[in-house]
């Protein structure tokens, strides 16, 4: 619960950023935000108190003799797939934005909202 | 077959291969870019083949990684994916092509490479059934379209991309969290599992609603849902065309289908209420917000996203709107239809506007009257967009409006209204585009993508009309007759080079084409109401074709074609058997005349097309209240329709319009005045009274199911009677002969409406006959004034004078058709008019009988007006040489004046039609007698028209003889050897008062014929376009309020929901 409450904080200080900041790196800065609220989330989805990570390493062969994991012991692992997707997915984003943003700096020599208002109506 | 998932492999690793040997060169990149676009449009093709052959029956379902459906990830293909697949693809290639041709500003691989990712992540998202692969997929094509939009690298596209980047990352959040959200409370991320895992009856709970809406939302932003589509506008506008092209013809498509498809898999209960909701929202807000748009882009912008509301209005329907069985498939192809128009039509009008490149739409003036093949271009995908038959558009409309269910009737009646205004800013850029004292511009870059792009629209129109007919399965007469008036169209357009030769072919057409239908037993022996005016339209056209021949030279190549149209399409109304096959062939006969009037004046043809446009989408929203359940094609049979007052309202709107009548009248000055002189005649003559044939279909088929239809008829009449005399009051005051002749038509029409109120047999006699009587007389005199004009260069009353030396054969025509317009024995005129007031009496109407007496004596005014000022009065200088008119309007005119002569001895060579026409209406007599051959009896007496005519042709030679008695006895004045006013005139013009006639009338009813109607419809319009400049101010630019947008209407969502309105 406090994962979960955690992590839709973050995606309103997010949110909060985009809506109402002026400097584009800012906004980008509130997405990213944004990102890890969402990427807090889905693990926090998953945990279940008192659980193992449900990685499978050799001192396990070791130890068992077999490479099965007790599935009762593990959190589910499936959100922890996701997040590295999502993860990735935010950073190829962020990149993204960051260099549009340096573009936008070499035409106009500003990173500011209002200097980018020229498409309307 | 191709594996599907081959499809997205190779194309991801022709991508990663690009951009890693890049350093191989240019011919490299763009052979691997090529062989990967090849091979994916081949693979997709295929299997879109074996779906529409039936050799694929069941969806493709492939397993990824080994794992089975629920835990690992696959794909499924079905019809629809395989066949958008192809689409995308195809789009792709073309606006690729585009690109490269044009040339790419940033470094061309990394383009090539962003492209490649585009069209890779829309097939996956098109084909994945798992919502975290759909996810993944979506940030593909999200963040490989972020980097297209950007890649122009100036100003607006960066600036664009940026929005879009913001609201995009904003979207995909909501899509993620819903995704996850959903594996948290249904156990699966499969959609097939988790849609056997919940049913509707878990929305009760408020979990899955959440987590739908949150799913939903994130491709509702994507699908540029007002209020939060600034960005995607912006990109329109921003953005390179060829990137738009793929993005708005394509991909956006793509999203479409997730869309439509995920709520079918959630069950999403309140689908359609958000459908309906957010579809028409966005798609009046665009429509209207185009209106004020100056930027050609823009322009194309708004109008892609009111094509997605309307998309997402008919998606809710289908999936959530009940509909049974056959609406449900007409809707399937609404939507199938509308894709395809879209995607088609839309990129090639960005290629098209990336060509020409100029951005504010009144530099493009010429752009299609300069460039002919462009213009074709253009054109084509202009009227498919705008939904003119037999355009691939129309059908989709077509299939819509009968889809939508009775109870959503307004919703039937916003898209149509919608529709309208979409019409009118496409037609307004069109109307600039082809204006003709443009300079020459050229446009650069090749035009491949476009011509491939409008040949699939032009076959996708066929597809469309096939399909039309064969679903809602309308005679298979209507089908063959649409594709015959096309093909006889495109025959007379091949042979272009030649105007003579398009002139002879139209003429054997018609000629042969009336010959066959009198052969034809059946159709001569059930004599009724539409062989009549199938007579009418034939014999009409096959005059005013003939008297074109002169004026032809002036003409473009699409003249005959347009005018084969035109006469086809009013037979195709006259013989229509449903409501809907009228107002399929009522709609291409308004658009083929649009784009006639169109040739002569550009902006009184728009105005003439948008009342086109309110009237036929008036007819169509009263034929929508006609259908009821089981019936969606209803037919004109008295006992199978219970009839809304509304319906019929609605439906005789239409017909009013083209009938010209008070206060719809607005478009028809200028549209009669400067049209091409050829096409008059037949506007004036013919084409006017469809709206006649349609007015006495629905009073016979529709008003006597109504309440109150003794009000409504009477109503009309008033409308009539008023017509007939303030046109004829307005024809007075005016200066151009065209004009003249145009209000002297509109207030005939007006006569003729009276006749059709009355609703009684002798009322039909009137209205039937003066039909035939002013196709006659006004034929003559439209003919004889294009001759006039083709010889003096000038329509401009006080231009001529003193022409009857010049031309004495025109001025008998002239003369002769200006009698008959008065009404005056003994020719055709008179028997007209002595049956309308016979029935007005007969009826007790004596205030409309006063109104239509008046009206006729004012006629008598612009009719001397005419005749004074082109032929009596001072001859110019510069007519000295002017020769009579040419030969084939001489005979025309002669023809014209020999009939109004013959009927106005022998009136029964029209009412022996008009009688048999009148007893398949349901009436046993005519409303009159015959005493012995010649007296035709009323109750208030009777008529011997041959009596009357041999008096008065005794009397003219009686007169004539003593004229040439006393002729001896007569000296010639010469034209200025005169005095005037003390002085000696020293040129004509001195002499000459043709100018203004009735000044000093005009003070006296100043207050009727001011323009009151046209300012209040000026006044509307103006006042609507404030409103939308002011409105669409809306979207600001700014990109915090487009976010604020979105969070704005996510918590209005919510809000609803929790309130319960839903």
């Amino acid at each position: 619960m406090v994962f979960f409450a955690a992590s839709l904080l973050l995606i309103f200080i997010g949110l909060y950023a985009a809506l109402v900041k002026r400097n584009l790196i800012k906004i980008i800065i509130g997405l990213s935000i944004m990102d890890t609220g969402v990427n807090m989330l889905i693990i926090s989805l998953g945990f279940v108190k008192g659980r193992t990570a449900p990685i499978i390493s050799l001192k396990d062969l070791f130890k068992k003799g077999s490479l099965l994991v007790d599935v009762s012991k593990v959190v589910d692992p499936l959100p922890q797939a996701l997040v590295l997707t999502a993860i990735v997915i935010g950073v190829a984003v962020t990149a993204m934005a960051l260099s549009v943003v340096i573009r936008m700096y070499s035409v106009k020599k500003s990173i500011e909202i209002d200097d980018f208002k020229e498409l309307k109506w | 077959m191709v594996n599907p998932v081959v499809i997205i492999a190779v194309t991801l690793i022709a991508a990663f291969s690009i951009g890693i040997f890049q350093f191989l060169g240019k011919k490299f990149v763009r052979g691997v870019f090529w062989l990967t676009i090849l091979f994916d449009f081949t693979a997709i093709l295929s299997i879109a083949y074996g779906f529409l052959t039936k050799v694929i029956k069941a969806p493709i379902m492939v397993k990824i990684g080994g794992f089975p459906p629920p835990i690992g990830i696959n794909l499924y293909v079905d019809q629809l994916s395989a066949y958008l697949g192809v689409v995308v693809f195809f789009i792709g290639a073309m606006a690729a092509y585009h690109w490269i041709n044009r040339g790419i500003d940033d470094p061309e691989p990394k383009a090539l490479v962003l492209m490649l990712l585009l069209l890779l992540g829309s097939t996956g998202m098109i084909f994945t059934q798992d919502f975290f692969n759909l996810f993944v997929f979506i940030e593909i094509t999200s963040i490989a379209s972020y980097g297209l939009v950007a890649s122009k690298l100036d100003g607006f596209s960066l600036e664009a991309a940026f929005k879009y980047i913001v609201v995009g990352s904003i979207s995909s959040t909501f899509v993620l969290l819903g995704a996850v959200l959903l594996y948290k409370f249904a156990g699966s991320l499969n959609m097939l599992d988790i849609s056997n895992h919940i049913n509707k009856s878990m929305y009760s709970g408020g979990m899955l609603i959440i987590i739908s809406i949150m799913f939903l939302f994130g491709l509702l932003i994507e699908l540029e849902v007002f209020p939060m589509n600034g960005w995607a506008l912006d990109i329109y506008q921003g953005a390179n065309p060829a990137v738009v092209a793929i993005l708005a013809g394509g991909i956006v498509k793509g999203f479409y289908l997730v869309f439509v498809r995920s709520a079918n898999y959630l069950k999403f209960p309140y689908l359609l209420k958000i459908g309906i909701i957010f579809g028409l929202a966005t798609y009046l807000v665009s429509q209207f917000f185009a209106w004020k748009q100056k930027d050609i882009r823009r322009l194309f912008g708004y109008s892609s996203v009111g094509q997605l509301g309307l998309l997402i209005l008919a998606g809710a329907f289908y999936i959530n709107g009940n509909l049974t069985g056959f609406a449900k498939k007409y809707m399937l192809f609404a939507i199938i239809f509308f894709v395809l128009n879209h995607s088609f039509s839309k990129s090639t009008l960005f290629f098209l506007a990336d060509l020409f490149g100029k951005r504010n739409i009144e530099e493009w003036k010429g752009a299609i009257s300069q460039n002919k093949f462009f213009g074709f271009l253009f054109s084509s995908s202009v009227l498919s967009m705008a939904g003119a038959p037999p355009f691939l558009g129309f059908w989709a409309k077509l299939f819509f409006i009968l889809a939508i269910p009775r109870q959503y009737f307004y919703i039937v009646v916003l898209v149509l209204i919608g529709a309208a205004a979409e019409i009118l800013y496409y037609f307004n850029l069109y109307r600039i585009a082809s204006e003709n004292d443009g300079e020459v511009l050229d446009y650069k870059g090749s035009i491949i993508p476009s011509l491939f792009n409008v040949l699939v629209l032009l076959g996708l129109a066929v597809l469309g009309a096939y399909k039309f007919f064969t679903i809602t399965g309308m005679e298979i007469q209507n089908a063959k007759f649409l594709a015959f008036i096309t093909v006889s169209a495109i025959a007379v357009l091949i042979i272009g080079i030649s105007r003579i030769a398009q002139w002879i072919l139209a003429l054997g057409m018609l000629i042969s084409f009336s010959y066959h239908l009198i052969r034809n037993q059946n159709f001569v022996s059930v004599f009724n109401i539409q062989s009549f005016f199938v007579i009418l339209v034939l014999v009409g056209a096959v005059i005013f074709l003939f008297a074109t021949y002169p004026l032809s030279k002036k003409y473009s190549a699409s003249f005959y074609p347009l005018f084969i149209f035109t006469v086809f399409s009013m037979v195709g109304i006259s013989v229509a058997s449903n409501w809907i096959s009228l107002f399929i062939f009522w709609e291409l006969m308004s658009w083929s005349s649009y784009l006639l009037i169109n040739q002569g004046s550009k902006k009184p043809a728009w105005i003439y097309l948008v009342m086109s446009a309110i009237g036929g989408y008036s007819m169509l929203a009263g034929i929508k209240l006609l259908s009821t359940g089981s019936n969606l094609i209803p037919v004109f049979k008295a006992s199978a329709i219970a009839a809304p007052v509304w319906a019929a309202i609605l439906i005789f709107t239409a017909f009013l319009v083209k009938m010209g009548t008070a206060p719809l009248h607005i478009w028809a000055r200028d549209a009669y005045g400067e049209s091409p002189d050829g096409f008059t005649p037949l506007l004036s003559g013919v084409l006017s009274k469809m709206g006649v044939f349609g007015a006495i279909l629905t009073i016979v088929y529709l008003i006597p199911h109504i309440s109150h239809s003794n009000i409504i008829l009477y109503g009309l009449a008033w409308f009539g009677a008023l017509t007939a005399l303030f046109m004829a009051l307005l024809a007075v005051f005016q200066e151009d002969v065209k004009k003249i002749l145009a209000y002297s038509s509109i207030s005939q029409v007006g006569y003729i409406l009276i006749g059709i109120a009355l609703a009684t047999s002798l009322g039909y006699s009137a209205a039937l006959y003066h039909t035939v009587n002013h196709l006659i007389f006004k034929g003559l005199l439209f003919v004889a004034a294009a001759g006039i004009i083709y010889r003096t260069g000038t329509s401009y009353l006080p231009e001529m004078g003193g022409l009857i030396r010049r031309m004495p054969f025109t001025f008998l025509a002239f003369l002769m058709g200006i009698i008959t317009l008065a009404g005056i024995p003994p020719l055709s005129g008179f028997a007209g008019k002595w049956l309308l007031y016979s029935a007005l009496l007969e009826k007790r109407w004596m205030f409309i009988l006063l109104i239509a007496m008046f009206a006729s004596i004012v006629a008598f005014m612009y009719c001397y007006k005419l005749l004074h000022a082109i032929f009596l009065g001072q001859l110019r200088d510069k007519y000295r040489d002017t020769k009579e008119v040419p030969l084939p309007i001489v005979i025309i005119e002669l023809i014209l004046a020999g009939l109004t002569m013959a009927v106005g001895m022998k009136p029964s060579l029209i009412l022996r039609f008009s009688d048999k026409a009148i007893k398949t209406l349901g009436f046993s007599n005519p409303g009159y007698a015959y005493e012995g051959a010649h007296r035709i009896v009323s109750k208030f007496g009777y008529w011997n028209a041959y009596f009357m005519a041999v008096f008065a042709i005794g009397s003219f030679i009686i007169a004539l003889v003593l004229f040439f008695l006393v002729k001896a006895k007569i000296r010639k004045v010469g034209q200025l050897d005169i005095g005037y006013a003390g002085e000696v005139p020293d040129s004509p013009e001195s002499v000459h008062f043709g100018y203004d006639l009735y000044a000093h009338m005009r003070r006296a009813v100043r207050v009727f014929i001011y323009p009151h109607v046209e300012n209040s419809y000026r006044r509307i319009y103006q006042g609507l376009m404030a409103f939308v400049d002011y409105t669409r101010r809306f979207y600001t630019g700014d990109l915090n309020t487009y976010a604020l947008w979105v969070i704005i209407t996510l918590s209005f969502i919510f809000y609803i929901l929790y309130k319960g309105v839903f």
